[in-house]
Parts: structure tokens; C-alpha cells; sequence
């Protein structure tokens, strides 16, 4: 039984709102009309994986760049984590770029604005065999802990050991449950009660790691860029305390750490440029304050005064009621970043409570996407979306199944009209929502819209701390909830068959709209199989709007983007759209 | 967040004559006037006083009458009328037109994000924290009145320990423990996984809240009671062998009728602000239900780009409270000529 | 004076013991499970949970607990695998997995500059008002110093706050955005950072310094001794200050120690309205998080904070009045 909580939010004070969408809500204008950045938002065509060649260190250098200086971050909340084996909201993960490493990662170009996944500590981004079941990394020279310790694939090893512990609950699961199976816990209890045998992760000698899955799984080189993907120095692991100052591998290292108020980073002289192909040690050292509110952040930064001007924030929006200044003031466009996230703002229907597929249509008729997305920010925070792929991943497009797009503000009569064919007026519509002012405004719009489409919608609040997992409840009682996914990397099979694929209905599975249909699951199996990934990504796609048009399991909502500024003294700045935050490895000072 | 002290408000007792004893002393008894009616008489007399009670008695007729205020006015305070009308907000969700967004239909303007009335926002915001704060204030009155009474009548040790006890209170951080305790006052009605209705929040607020409210006129009425124990007409009453309950009611009680008045009218509008304070802070009331502190919650947030809406709440509340005050520092001049202004 | 100061601290310490146990109490004998609470929503396992009881001694009875807590306050205690927590022992804060004192002496300086600040700039606006008023007895200064202190009174520190942000912050821009620096670190950034807040906060008290003041200089000159004073021919001007404001000084202190508690509270106000980070942001975390420990301790520190201000108050008013040493 959990206590329950009051929704203190304090006017001008921000209280970090804990959802799946770490970065979700923010924003700015159009897609990227205020960037100087080359890429337009959600060009997924600008991604690609990268070769050997691409991996090998040191960074090109960005035109223009200076060395010295102190660069400064504003984050309007602590950092949950700094031990790289929780860390996985992309918060985080950009902190992490500053100090920590992986076997692969994402290099952002801040001039071009092209991602490429490329080999990190590895030479490369790894090679597959046994058509993807088994996975060889092999690590580059030169590689050392901030003590002077050389880097061992032993200690790669000992990372993904230390994920089967208890205490580890944060970061992603992908590589302990490819290799242990989804009870991994289970199976092994973590490096103090023995090695993991070579049959699941071989080290056949120092430079090499061999992971041995129990699946096939051809994305395991995006999986691999995970921050708990990374190397642990054993000696130096303190369990749970780690946390308050990890050891660095990267160009940085933890100077001082003060929980939810600042961090400092120093130069790690231990970090060799030539093992680093997308990281820079330009900037002498990090500053960060923590638990800013967002309008002080964003007026902050907006000012510029003093330290300011050098100052950037990682991975939030600039405050809603802000925005409009933002983009009214030209002379802020250059240092202004609109860009799209990988996160897709859908209203999941209960599929198993509203199993009339007219009622599915009505709603999706009446749905007042126009005033939602209004009620979130704007067309700052995110654009009205069409369907369930973000631009940020490949293969999408801009399509409309369902006349979303076509219809922003919906259309009661017609909705009602549906629902009188169907003889089911007045249809009873429970919709739970999280109880933060914003989703409550969401809520009350919705409610309102529908009510007047013929419908009896009523709103129900769920504690914000734990709302991903009552409305992930097989049997929860709310008929409509709105959910945000996140593809952990750009491909389309992180997205449908986690949200989507009804034999994955249960308790706490992404599959919010508990949608089942036999043929569609079949669809997904094959379009898996495809091993071109063009075209899977197009396939993906296409199967994406096919299910919407014929069931209706869920609501499109928005097109997340992630909208802000930063200092005028900083160069370099690049945004990462596979993570939907900024990539501080190759930030310089101007002056 | 100051609840009244006794500092402000301790004066000599004032003898009004009680119904056994020494009617018809005073002087002014030949005048055929009761102390009530120099009273009013005086009250009159006092302009500030008298448009402070105009002012004062206008907000409660609003809070008793605001469903058919806002009938007559055609607004609810529960419709978003920003989203039913996209025409009204701008994209970023502010509203169009000038002092946000007043107009003939919405005469206050309209709120941003959703589009509420703000008018009908405050007239129903008025009703709610009016009303709780009075519960709070009659609430804490009581406690206080029988505590501070029953102190300094039976005296000895359970004096003693009473006012320990309000020192203990006393020095708790208020503000502090109405955060902290709310929530677990309200999970002692509703289990968290269960709707909570609003009777139940407003119960619980009431309770904290009058748990820490009733010390300052618990105290005063202590010292008072304590020095009238003394006086002759009771002593004559105790041993003309009246009971316990008789001398507190009928000899007590008459002389320390206008402390209590006058204590009251100085509480009220510090319940009110704490009220709206706790539901500013987000432990209070929560939306739909219009609040005073909700509104300065919502405001707040658009303080940048919507100043007029934080004026809003911000000017009404301020009115309110310095009519209150003044009002009550009229009244208690009325009922006490020898107060010192 | 000793005396009296021994006595007032075995009452204090009596009233702080009487306060954990009321507290604490109120917290843990509730039909809620601590461990469950503390325990990580989204990857609470039975193991975890039974980790988190054995090392916060949660499987002993509640009075046993309570004694551990109320030791561990004074001497410290150890707790299984989170290892020995010194004195003063909070307990821990599974939430932020950091023990509940280093979060408290983290947050508490911010506080107290704010609540000292703010008290200094209420007193030293409310006493100087409140003597020109009495010095300037009637005429329209009196008035509007009066009328001033009123509509303070009447206001918000929540509607002030945002109002001055606006006006001084972002139009006139005299002042940066507030912000706490620590006073060792950089005392003039110190000031200015806190000057806003400081301001804001003492409008609401002011008021009632302003007429207590303003009545009691009156009620002073109109004394036997000091009209004595003025016969003997002594200045004007030394009569108000050797004479007058010493006498009325007594009082206002009494006041002001019983002010305390809500110089405090809107402190935590002040702390929301301009988002610097107290004792106050550290509340409303705990109560976001459902953090008992982290709550109680943050409630018990506070209190007990001003307990002891208290009694430095009363041992100031010894001092200024004699009377009181004798009763």
C-alpha cells in the first residue's frame, strides 16, 4: 500500500514528474525553424551505422573550436543516477557522455547534424554470427580507467554482471535478458556469487568479449549503446554507493558531486583522444546545477548574464510559458534548438473494455487533438502526430490513417452520428490520467470533448510515481490512458511489436491497449525476420497504419520535440534525435 | 501565515454586567442603553469600520450566493471554454485580446492553457476557502475557548500541562507540519488506492489545521479567565455555593463574550490565507474544485506571460484580508473604548 | 540568569522528547508498511523488501523501534547493510539512498539565511517604521507608515514574490535572479542573491511591529521616569533612545520569540516562491516521494531548531529586563 501522494507543485518551483517520457513536453515552432542546425527535425534519413573507420579515434575536430574554459549546465532536476549501470532516461545518458563509455555509442556531427552508431570502446560496432544469437566486440588500445587501471574485456564482463544484482533496478535490460532470459535475477545473483560461465559471456582473452544470446537478435550493436553497456572497475565498486562517484573512462571525471544541488567534472588526464572517435576534451571543466526550476533555467539561459552565457541544459524543454518569447525574439534563433524526440504521445484504448470497434472509431472521431496539443504547449512541444512512428525513426512518413491530422479540433457530430449507427450513445468512458496539473488539464479537455460526441466520459486520477504501472495492468479499470513510447534506437521493431504485439499481454507489458490480432502478430513475425533493414523499416511502417485503420487500438497524439536554448558562448553543441537530448562531447567556448 | 496573538489583541478585561450580579451598576444604565447597544452606537461612529464591514459582509454574500452569481453571470467555473472555443487562446495556449483575454462574456478574462472563467473561478474560489476557513476558525475557536477557559478556572497541574502542550504545539514549524501531515491525516480516512472525496479533504485539512489553530486564543482566554477568578463577584458566587458549570456560563462566559468576538473576526482571515496557502503548496484542495490557493498555483505558473490573471486572485484576497482586519480592529474598539489605537 | 537558563532548557528538552515520540508515532503507527514505502515502486522484490526491514530494524516491535530512533538521534546507530549511521542519526532515505542528516545539513543553511535574513530586514523595517510613527504622532506620515504595514500584512508572500520577480528581476532588471550562495562562499553574492527574498518575506511581518512599536514608545513617554527625565532637562534625543526604546524593546522581543515559528514557515514559502532549495524543497520531496524518514527528520530538525532560538530569545529578554531573572 502506497501512501498517498499530495501533488505539490509549488508555483514557481519545478518537482521532477517521473514518467517513461523523460524528455517529453517542451518546445518550439515548426520542425526546426529555429535551428541553425543542418539537419531538419526527424530526418531519420541522416542516420546510419558506421564502419571501422568511422570508429577509430581521435574525433575530427569541430571548425572553430577553442580549448579552456569552464562550461555550465542547468538541469531542473537532480540526477536520479550517476552510476552508469542505472542510467537510462536520456538525461542521464548525456551526462554519461561527459564521464562514461560503452561498447558503442552515437557520434552526433554539431556541424551536419548526421548520428552514427559507431564502435566506442570497441574497434567497431561489432560482429554478429549464428544470424545474430551470437555477438564478438573487440576493444580498442590504450583504454584505461581514470586511476591509470587498463581497460580488460574482464571488466566489460563484470559491467553486465553487476545488472543481475538486486539493487540494480534502472538501467536497461536488453543484454541480461537476451542472455539469461527474462527471470535473469534467477539465474544469477550478480559477480559476488561467481563468474557468469563462458557459454554466455566469453572473454577468450583481454581484448575480446563474446556475448552468447539466447535469441537472435540483430540489433544487439544499438543495444550495446545502452550506458550500462560499459566497464566497471571491480576494486573500485562499492554496490549501491558507486552511484555517488563512479569511475571515469571518459574525457571527464567526477570532481565533486553534491546529490541534487551540483556536479563538477575535471579533465580525466587518463582519457587518450585517439581510442575516442566522437569525444572531445575542449572545455576544461563541467559545472552543473541541479534542481533549477524550469523558468529560471529557461530565463537563465535566455539572459545569458555572467556564467550564464556559457550554460546549456541537457535534455528539458524550455518552460511552456516561455516559449512564446523564445520564438518571438530572432536574435535567440541561432542558439535556439527545435528538434524532434523519439518519443510518440498516443491515447491507448482498452481494448479488452472497449471492445466495439465503432466506439473505437467514434472516439478517434471526437478525439480534440488540436486543444491537447495546445494544452501541452503548442507546436513547440510536439506536432500533431498522424501515426505511431516518429519521425526520428526510419522508414516513417508522414501519413494520416485515421484523418487526425485532417480533423485537429475532431468532429462531435460525426462522432456522434458513429455511435448512433452503432446504438451505442451515450457509451460510458472512464479516462485515468496522472495526476500532475498538466495531464489533469489533458484530462478535463478530453472529458469535456467527448461528452459533448455523445459520449459519458468521466476522468480518474492515478498517482503520477506509479501511473505506468496501474494503467500496465492486465486488468486495470480505465477505458482510455495516455502513454508515451520511446524507441530506444531508430528502427521499427522497437516500436510495434513492444506496443503492439498481443502475445505479449500481462501484467506491466508495454502493450497498453492490450491489443491481440492474430494476423497482425503474424505480420510483425515475418517483417522481423527481413534482415535489409530498409526495407523491414519500410514494413514497419505500413503495418503500423494498417493497424490503426482497421482496429483502432489507440489514438495518435503528438510528435514529441524537444525545444530550447543554450548560451551564446557555446560552440558545438549537437543534438542527438536517437536520444532527443543534447550531445555535450564536442561542446567549446567561443570567447 | 500569523495567527493572531495574544499581543495584539490582550486588553483589560471589559465588565459586561452578568445576569446575577451587578446589573445596573453602571452609570450608563440610566440611560436605559445596554453595553450592546453603546456598542453598535460607537461602531456607527467609525467610517473605516463601517465600509470594512460593507466589503466584508459583500464577500460573504458572494460565497452563500455564488451558484446564482454565476447563473445570472451565464459562466460555469468547470467548463473549458478554451478548448470548446479554440479562438479564444492563442497556440501557446494564452488567452487572445487585451488584460487577459476580459471581454463582455468573460468579464475577468479567461484563464490560459484550458480557458476557465476566471470570474467564475473566483466567486466559487471565494465560496471554498471562505467556508473551510471558517470551519477551521469555529473549530479551532472551540478547542481554544474550552481549553483556555477550563485552564484557568481549575488551574494547578492541568493548567500546567495544558500549556506545556500549547508550547509544544506553539513551537512546532506550522507550515512545515501542515505539509507533512495532511497527506497522512487523509490516508487515515481513505486508503491511498481509493478515490478521495472532497468532503474527506476538506475534513482533513480542517483538522490539521485547527490542531495547530487554536493556542493564541487558548492563552488569552487562560490569562483572562485566571484574573477574573479573582474577582469579587465570583468569589461571591463560589460561596453562595454555585456549581462549577454556573459560574463558568453565567459569570465567566458574558465577560469574556467580546474577547472571543473579537478574537474570531481576527482568526477568520488567517484561516482563510492558510487555507489558500496549503492548497497554493499543492496539499490542499486540489482542481476541479475552484480555490483561492489553486488559482495563485495556476497564476504563478503563467506569472510572465499572463500578469493580469495572478492579479486576480492576488488583489481580491488582499482586499479581503485588510477589510477583515480592519473590520475586526473596529469591532473590537466598539466593545472595548479603552483599547489604544 | 543560569538558573534561568537551565531551567528553560530542561523544559526545552522535555517539549523535544515529548514532540519525537508525539511525531513519530503519528508516522509509523500508521496502517502503513515503511519498508514498502521506501521500497523502489517499479522494482520492489520480496528480497528487497526484506532487506530494507532487517537494515532499518523495521521487524522489531514499534516501541523498540522508537528507542532505536530517539538513541540513534543522540549516539547513533548502525543499520545492517547501510553501515553505521553517526549521530545525529535521521535514519535513511532509500529515495535519495543517502542517510537523512546529510541531506538535512545540506539543506538547512539555506533556510536559516533566508529566516535570519528575512527576520533582520522585517525587524529593522517594522521597529524604524513604528519609531517615526510615534515620533511623527498624527500627522499624515504616521498614517501612511500605518496604511503601508497594513496592506503588507494583508498580502502574500506567494503574490509579492512573483510581482517583484516581474518588476525588479525581468523589467527594471536591478537584480540577477535569486539564488542562495553559501555566505562563506561568497558573502556579497550572498546578499545579493537572498536581498529579493529577504524583502519579500518581511512584508507580511512588519505590520505587527510597526504598532506594537508605535504604541509602546507612546505608552514609554508618557511614563513617570521619562517625563522625570525630560524635567531634569535631558535632550530630546536621548531620552528616546537611553530610555524610551530600551523599555519597548523588552516586549517586542517577547513577540518576536513568538514569531518564531512563522518566520519559519514563511521562510518555506519564500523557499517555494523563489524555488531556493531548504528545508522546505526538501519537505515537499519527501512528501512527493512518501520519504517517512526523510519527512520526520526535516520535521524534528526544524522544530527543534526552533526550540533553541527560543530560548536564545528569552535569554536575550533576561537580559534587557531583570525582572524576569527573579521570577
Amino acid at each position: 500500500m502506497r501512501l498517498r501522494k499530495a501533488a505539490l507543485v509549488p508555483a514557481l518551483v519545478a518537482v521532477s514528474a517521473l514518467t517513461l517520457t523523460a524528455c517529453g513536453g517542451g518546445g518550439g515552432k515548426t520542425a526546426g525553424s529555429g535551428s541553425n542546425k543542418g539537419a531538419t527535425a526527424g530526418a531519420a534519413q541522416s542516420f546510419s551505422v558506421g564502419n571501422k573507420a568511422d570508429s577509430t579515434g581521435p574525433a575530427k575536430d569541430v571548425p572553430g573550436a577553442k580549448k579552456g574554459g569552464t562550461a555550465f549546465d542547468i538541469e531542473t532536476t537532480g540526477f536520479d543516477y550517476l552510476d552508469p549501470s542505472q542510467q537510462y532516461v536520456n538525461q542521464l545518458q548525456a551526462v554519461g557522455m561527459l564521464y562514461s563509455r560503452q561498447l558503442t555509442n552515437y557520434k552526433t556531427d554539431p556541424v551536419t547534424g548526421k548520428v552514427t552508431l559507431v564502435g566506442d570502446l570497441a574497434t567497431d560496432t561489432g560482429t554478429l554470427a549464428d544470424g545474430g544469437k551470437t555477438w564478438t566486440w573487440t576493444l580498442k588500445d590504450g583504454l584505461k580507467f581514470e586511476d591509470g587501471t587498463p581497460i580488460t574485456s574482464k571488466d566489460v564482463k563484470y559491467a553486465i554482471e553487476r545488472l543481475y544484482q538486486d539493487y540494480q533496478t534502472n538501467g536497461a535490460t536488453y543484454f541480461p535478458t537476451w542472455l539469461s532470459g527474462a527471470g535473469y535475477r534467477d539465474v544469477y545473483k550478480g559477480p559476488q556469487t561467481g563468474e557468469l560461465p563462458d557459454s554466455v559471456i566469453g572473454t577468450p582473452d583481454a581484448k575480446t568479449i563474446v556475448f552468447h544470446f539466447q535469441q537472435a537478435h540483430t540489433d544487439a550493436n544499438f543495444a550495446a549503446a545502452e550506458p550500462d553497456i560499459t566497464a566497471i572497475e571491480r576494486s573500485k565498486d562499492t554496490g549501491p554507493q558507486y552511484n555517488s562517484h563512479p569511475v571515469s573512462i571518459g574525457p571527464y571525471k567526477i570532481a565533486d558531486y553534491q546529490p541534487d544541488k551540483s556536479l563538477t567534472l575535471v579533465k580525466n588526464d587518463q582519457w587518450d583522444p585517439n581510442t575516442d572517435p566522437l569525444r572531445h576534451q575542449y572545455v576544461d571543466k563541467w559545472q552543473f546545477q541541479l534542481n533549477v526550476s524550469s523558468q529560471q533555467m529557461t530565463q537563465r539561459l535566455m539572459n545569458g548574464s555572467g556564467d550564464d552565457k556559457n550554460a546549456m541544459n541537457l535534455a528539458n524543454n524550455a518552460d511552456p510559458s516561455l516559449i512564446k518569447q523564445i520564438q518571438d525574439d530572432t536574435s535567440m534563433a541561432p542558439r535556439t534548438i527545435s528538434q524532434y524526440t523519439p518519443f510518440v504521445d498516443t491515447f491507448d484504448i482498452n481494448d479488452t473494455r472497449v471492445k466495439d470497434v465503432n466506439v473505437r472509431k467514434a472516439l478517434v472521431a471526437a478525439f480534440p487533438a488540436a486543444q491537447i496539443q495546445r494544452l501541452l504547449g503548442g507546436s513547440a512541444t510536439g506536432d500533431i502526430a498522424g501515426n505511431l512512428i516518429s519521425p526520428t525513426i526510419a522508414g516513417w512518413q508522414d501519413s494520416d490513417p485515421l484523418g487526425i491530422k485532417a480533423n485537429k479540433a475532431g468532429d462531435p457530430a460525426k462522432a456522434k452520428k458513429i455511435l448512433t449507427d452503432a446504438n451505442q450513445l451515450n457509451y460510458h468512458i472512464e479516462v485515468g490520467y496522472a495526476n500532475t496539473p498538466k495531464w489533469e488539464g489533458v484530462a478535463n479537455a478530453l472529458v469535456d470533448a467527448l461528452n459533448q460526441a455523445g459520449f459519458k466520459a468521466e476522468k480518474k486520477e492515478i498517482d503520477a510515481t506509479s501511473y505506468y504501472s496501474v494503467i500496465g495492468k492486465k486488468d486495470n479499470q480505465f477505458d482510455m490512458y495516455r502513454t508515451g513510447w520511446g524507441a530506444d534506437w531508430p528502427q521499427g521493431d522497437t516500436v510495434i511489436p513492444p506496443t503492439l504485439d498481443g502475445r505479449l499481454i500481462a501484467d506491466g507489458a508495454t502493450n497498453y491497449s492490450h491489443y491481440n490480432n492474430d494476423a497482425m502478430n503474424k505480420e510483425m513475425d515475418t517483417i522481423s525476420a527481413i534482415t535489409d533493414q530498409t526495407q523491414a523499416a519500410s514494413q514497419w511502417m505500413s503495418l503500423a497504419d494498417k493497424i490503426l485503420t482497421t482496429d483502432v487500438p489507440k489514438i495518435p497524439l503528438e510528435y514529441d520535440k524537444f525545444f530550447n536554448v543554450y548560451g551564446a558562448g557555446l560552440g558545438g553543441v549537437a543534438y542527438n534525435p536517437v536520444l532527443g537530448c543534447i550531445d555535450p562531447s564536442s561542446v567549446y567556448l567561443k570567447g | 501565515m500569523t495567527t493572531p496573538t495574544e499581543d495584539t489583541t490582550e486588553t483589560e478585561p471589559v465588565l459586561v454586567a452578568s445576569a446575577t450580579g451587578d446589573a445596573g451598576n453602571k452609570p450608563n444604565a440610566l440611560q436605559g442603553r445596554t453595553p450592546g447597544q453603546i456598542a453598535w452606537s460607537r461602531f456607527k461612529r467609525n467610517r473605516i469600520g463601517v465600509i470594512c464591514a460593507g466589503i466584508v459582509i459583500l464577500y460573504i454574500l458572494v460565497a452563500i450566493f455564488a451558484p446564482v452569481i454565476t447563473g445570472l453571470y451565464g459562466q460555469s467555473p468547470y467548463i473549458p471554454y478554451g478548448t470548446r472555443d479554440m479562438s479564444l487562446l492563442d497556440d501557446s495556449g494564452l488567452p487572445i485580446g487585451a488584460n487577459g483575454g476580459m471581454s463582455a462574456a468573460h468579464w475577468l478574462g479567461i484563464t490560459p492553457d484550458a480557458g476557465y472563467d476566471i470570474f467564475a473561478k473566483l466567486v466559487y474560489g471565494i465560496r471554498t476557502s471562505l467556508g473551510i476557513g471558517l470551519l477551521i476558525t469555529i473549530a479551532s475557536a472551540i478547542v481554544g475557548i474550552v481549553l483556555g477557559v477550563a485552564q484557568g478556572y481549575i488551574g494547578g497541574r492541568f493548567d500546567y500541562f495544558v500549556g506545556r502542550f500549547t508550547d509544544l504545539l506553539l513551537g512546532l514549524p506550522t507550515q512545515l507540519f501542515f505539509i507533512a501531515f495532511t497527506p497522512i491525516v487523509e490516508n487515515w480516512f481513505v486508503p491511498a488506492d481509493r478515490a478521495m472525496p472532497v468532503y474527506m479533504r476538506v475534513l482533513s485539512v480542517v483538522l490539521v489545521q485547527a490542531f495547530l489553530g487554536w493556542m493564541a486564543t487558548a492563552r488569552l482566554l487562560r490569562g483572562m479567565s485566571l484574573s477574573l477568578r479573582e474577582r469579587e463577584y465570583v468569589e461571591a458566587a463560589k460561596i453562595s455555593g454555585a456549581s462549577s458549570w454556573r459560574i463558568i456560563f453565567k459569570e465567566l462566559m458574558p465577560n469574556l463574550a467580546t474577547t472571543i468576538l473579537v478574537q474570531v473576526t481576527l482568526l477568520l482571515p488567517t484561516m482563510v490565507t492558510a487555507e489558500a496557502g496549503l492548497s497554493f503548496l499543492g496539499v490542499g484542495m486540489v482542481d476541479p474544485t475552484p480555490d483561492w490557493g489553486l488559482m495563485f498555483q495556476d497564476a504563478t505558473r503563467h506569472y510572465q506571460d499572463d500578469l493580469t490573471y495572478l492579479m486576480v486572485p492576488g488583489i481580491s484576497l488582499m482586499i479581503f484580508a485588510v477589510a477583515f482586519n480592519l473590520f475586526g480592529d473596529s469591532v473590537r474598539d466598539a466593545l472595548d473604548p479603552k483599547t489604544i489605537r | 540568569m543560569l538558573r534561568f537558563l537551565i531551567r528553560r532548557a530542561l523544559g526545552a528538552i522535555v517539549i523535544i522528547l515529548l514532540l519525537i515520540c508525539l511525531t513519530y508515532f503519528a508516522f509509523f503507527s500508521l496502517a502503513v508498511d515503511p519498508a514498502q514505502l521506501a521500497c523502489p515502486p517499479k522494482s520492489c522484490t520480496p528480497e528487497l523488501l526484506a532487506q530494507i526491514r532487517s537494515n532499518m530494524h523495521l521487524n522489531l516491535p514499534i516501541y523498540q523501534q522508537f528507542w532505536n530512533y530517539l538513541s540513534g538521534l543522540f549516539v547513533g546507530q548502525d543499520l545492517g547493510q547501510l553501515g553505521h549511521c553517526a549521530a545525529p542519526c535521521f535514519g535513511y532515505s532509500y529515495n535519495s539512498q543517502r542517510f537523512v542528516w546529510d541531506e538535512i545539513s545540506a539543506n538547512y543553511p539555506a533556510t536559516f539565511v533566508l529566516a535570519i535574513g528575512g527576520a533582520v530586514v522585517f525587524l529593522a523595517i517594522g521597529v524604524g517604521l513604528g519609531m517615526l510613527s510615534a515620533w511623527k504622532q498624527g500627522t499624515m506620515l504616521d498614517r501612511v507608515a500605518s496604511s503601508i504595514s497594513l496592506i503588507g500584512q494583508s498580502t502574500q508572500i506567494y503574490f509579492v514574490g512573483p510581482l517583484a520577480m516581474a518588476l525588479f528581476v525581468y523589467n527594471l532588471q536591478w537584480l540577477g535572479i535569486p539564488k542562495y550562495v553559501p555566505f562563506t562562499q561568497d558573502p556579497v553574492g550572498c546578499f545579493t542573491g537572498m536581498l529579493l527574498p529577504w524583502l519579500v518575506m518581511s512584508i507580511i511581518f512588519w505590520a505587527n511591529y510597526t504598532r506594537q512599536v508605535r504604541s509602546l514608545m507612546l505608552e514609554q513617554l508618557s511614563e513617570d521616569h521619562i517625563r522625570a527625565a525630560r524635567a531634569k532637562g535631558m535632550s530630546n534625543r536621548y531620552v528616546w533612545w537611553r530610555y524610551a526604546l530600551r523599555g519597548a524593546m523588552a516586549p517586542i522581543i517577547t513577540i518576536f520569540g513568538i514569531d518564531l515559528g512563522s518566520v519559519f514557515s514563511g521562510a518555506i514559502i519564500t523557499e517555494y516562491t523563489f524555488s531556493i532549495q531548504g528545508l522546505g524543497f526538501l519537505a515537499v520531496k519527501s512528501v512527493n516521494n512518501a520519504d517517512l524518514y526523510l519527512e520526520l527528520g526535516v520535521l524534528i530538525f526544524s522544530s527543534v531548531a526552533i526550540l533553541l532560538f527560543n530560548i536564545v530569545v528569552d535569554a536575550a529578554y533576561a537580559l534587557l529586563d531583570p525582572r524576569v531573572r527573579l521570577a
